[in-house]
């Protein structure tokens, strides 16, 4: 991967295929994971991710480069709304892949510890099940057959379900 | 096909249903798998149920499936169906994480409320709203188990001050207090040292010297917002303003006359006075002196039907707000023992309202004219007792009258009317007569009403006619 800044530091991911990433260190830093492997001096030049295949890798980096750019909340108050808008609607084009891929990131973000992008992920699968009946969900998900509930079981639930306002 | 979700952490699947805000969307998602029911359940922390009793046999399973419950509400809509004291038990002894629980209109006593408090001793906010049968007994319970307590909001429950108090005492983070529609609570505890906020709401029995001393023992308090007082008269209103002044709320003074205007336009009903006066003798003038002492900047006031105000609190008013610029007295029996005061104090009065008044005479006109020299406008309506004699003694004593608007004057004759016209330009208000025919026309364009002549007469001879000489 190239580079924005040469005198940075480099850190160089593996992927589960052999594949390599160079990346800037304050790019790899997104990752909490990574993080502490840092700060402890337990990583060496190449940090190797048996999990991660190098699909789910490239789209994971696209997403901390594009977050270790952006100006941080935290450091100023009143950051460029523009900026903001920008996260946004890249997060948002993001999001827009199907749903192997999304189980996919999300395991490996949860894994990497990157908090936004597990966020991310999450919201993403909510909004594909909202306003979908339970067999629609189980569709869009695949949801494993052998653990559904049986229609007594469906119906003591529905019925505790009636109780409910809210 | 894999399941996307089987391996997924719990965590991330919790995750996913906290986006899942509606109970329709969670609904759904409870039914989709076993694991997703389970962790569904693990994640609801926040419940409202329709509490009937026919939700009896369903309390073991549902409480045993939402096993994290923080927040729960119980809501009957039909008190007599509700679920009872048992049932309650029973329920907050499978939820032992509570903090926040709200009962309404439910069938449960003292006795359940004395295990709640027992079985959710992590509650930080209670609301009990027409639960009929709960009274300090239960709410004592609460004070003495519930030590985390931040709000306590009770609406139409019989407390009182013996419980109030309790839970004063011991719940040293309680910051904030509602109190609604109550007849049993007459004092407010008084040593809520930790409370922020007061809202109170329809408790006729709360006086305004309990106010007053509620105000004074709450150190932090920050805003005391009360409505819907129907005994409320603008002085009352006043009075709640005055005390958040003296209890070093100084910072939210501008919000407190919103209070007063709230109640302004809610509008004073008539006031009824056995209640006030039996307790505290004559309150209302009390605080009249409380607020004049406490607003000397006033430049205007109104005071409208506040029956109980006098010449006490007037006199305090002549004394301290010497830059009353405006008066205005609606059915206030003031007397020239204070408008005296008023009068010779209040050097910038310009306009002067006074209107239904019986005690108002021309001897209280006489002592206004003689002192009340930057007075430019006056308005005077049914003030009866008020002669024409009196008013030209009015416009004589005063150099700066610009304008007399008089109406409603049931005892208005033609020939009254006229000496008031008289008035007006006799007193060096010339460069206004053009205007004040206008008035006189005003009042018989009004219609004069019925004349009856015996007060005026009994007090002053022949008055109508002695001004027909002058003039």
């Amino acid at each position: 991967m190239s580079t924005s800044s040469s005198s940075s530091k480099k850190i160089v991911l593996k992927s589960a295929d052999n594949e390599t990433f160079e990346i800037d260190e304050i790019v790899a830093l997104e990752s909490q994971a990574i993080k502490n492997m840092i700060e402890d001096e337990c990583a060496d030049n190449v940090i190797p991710l048996g999990n991660i295949d190098s699909k789910t890798l490239s789209k994971i980096i696209e997403y901390c480069k594009k977050h270790a750019e952006s100006p941080k909340k935290d450091d100023n108050a009143d950051i460029d709304e523009k900026a903001v808008e920008d996260l946004k609607s890249f997060d948002a084009e993001f999001a827009k892949v199907d749903m192997p891929l999304i189980q996919d990131i999300l395991m490996a973000a949860n894994f990497l510890n990157i908090d936004n992008l597990i966020g991310l992920m999450c919201r993403t699968i909510a909004d594909r099940i909202k306003g979908k009946t339970p067999e629609e969900i189980r569709k869009i998900l695949n949801i494993n057959k052998n653990d559904l509930l049986s229609p007594e079981q469906e119906a003591k639930a529905r019925e505790e379900n009636s109780w409910a306002f809210d | 096909m894999m399941d996307y979700t089987d391996s997924l952490p719990d965590e991330c699947l919790a995750l996913i249903f906290n986006f899942l805000t509606t109970i329709n969307e969670r609904n759904n998602a409870s039914l989709v798998s076993h694991r997703w029911l389970r962790i569904e359940a693990q994640t609801h922390t926040r419940l409202t149920l329709d509490a009937q009793s026919d939700l009896q046999p369903f309390i073991p399973p549902i409480f045993t499936r939402f096993n994290s419950l923080t927040h729960l509400v119980l809501h009957s809509f039909a008190y007599d169906d509700s679920i009872n004291d048992d049932d309650i038990i029973l329920i907050t002894s499978m939820c032992p994480n509570l903090t926040r629980l709200e009962l309404t209109s439910l069938n449960v006593t003292d006795v359940g409320l004395i295990s709640v408090a027992q079985n959710c001793r992590a509650l930080k906010k209670l609301r009990l709203e027409f639960t009929d049968e709960i009274g300090d007994e239960g709410l004592i319970a609460v004070g003495k188990h519930c030590l985390n307590l931040q709000e306590l909001a009770l609406y139409g429950v019989d407390a009182s001050y013996v419980s109030l108090q309790v839970i004063a005492t011991n719940c040293q983070n309680l910051v904030r207090l509602y109190l609604i529609r109550s007849d049993t609570i007459t004092d407010l505890a008084d040593k809520c040292t930790a409370l922020k906020f007061l809202y109170i709401e329809k408790c006729h029995e709360v006086s305004d010297k309990g106010m007053v001393a509620f105000a004074f023992g709450c150190p932090n308090l920050e805003e005391i917002r009360r409505e819907g007082v129907i005994k409320l008269t603008a002085s009352r209103a006043k009075a709640v303003n005055a005390i958040t002044s003296d209890s070093g709320v100084q910072e939210h003074v501008e919000e407190v006359p919103l209070v007063a205007n709230d109640v302004a336009v809610a509008g004073p009903e008539r006031v009824s006075t056995t209640s006030t006066s039996s307790r505290n003798g004559d309150p209302s003038s009390n605080f009249k002196g409380s607020v004049a002492q406490n607003c000397r900047a006033l430049k205007k006031l109104r005071l409208e039907f506040t029956d109980e105000i006098g010449d006490e609190g007037l006199i305090a008013v002549g004394k301290h707000c010497l830059n009353l610029q405006e008066l205005t007295l609606y059915g206030v029996d003031a007397s020239y023992v204070s408008l005296q005061v008023i009068a010779t104090n209040c050097q910038n009065l310009v306009r002067l309202y006074l209107i239904r008044s019986d005690t108002i005479s021309d001897l209280e006109m006489q002592c206004i004219a003689d002192k009340c020299t930057a007075l430019k406008f006056l308005y005077i309506e049914k003030c009866h007792e008020v002669s024409d004699k009196g008013m030209v003694a009015f416009a004589f004593g005063c150099p700066n009258l610009e304008e007399i608007k008089r109406e409603g004057v049931i005892k208005l004759t033609a020939g009254r009317a006229k000496a008031v016209n008289a008035i007006t330009s006799d007193s060096g208000v010339q460069e206004h007569v053009e205007e004040v025919p206008l008035v006189a026309n005003d009042v018989v364009v009004a219609g004069p009403e019925r004349v009856s002549t015996t007060s005026t007469s009994s007090r002053n001879g022949d008055p109508s006619s002695n001004f027909k000489e002058r003039s």
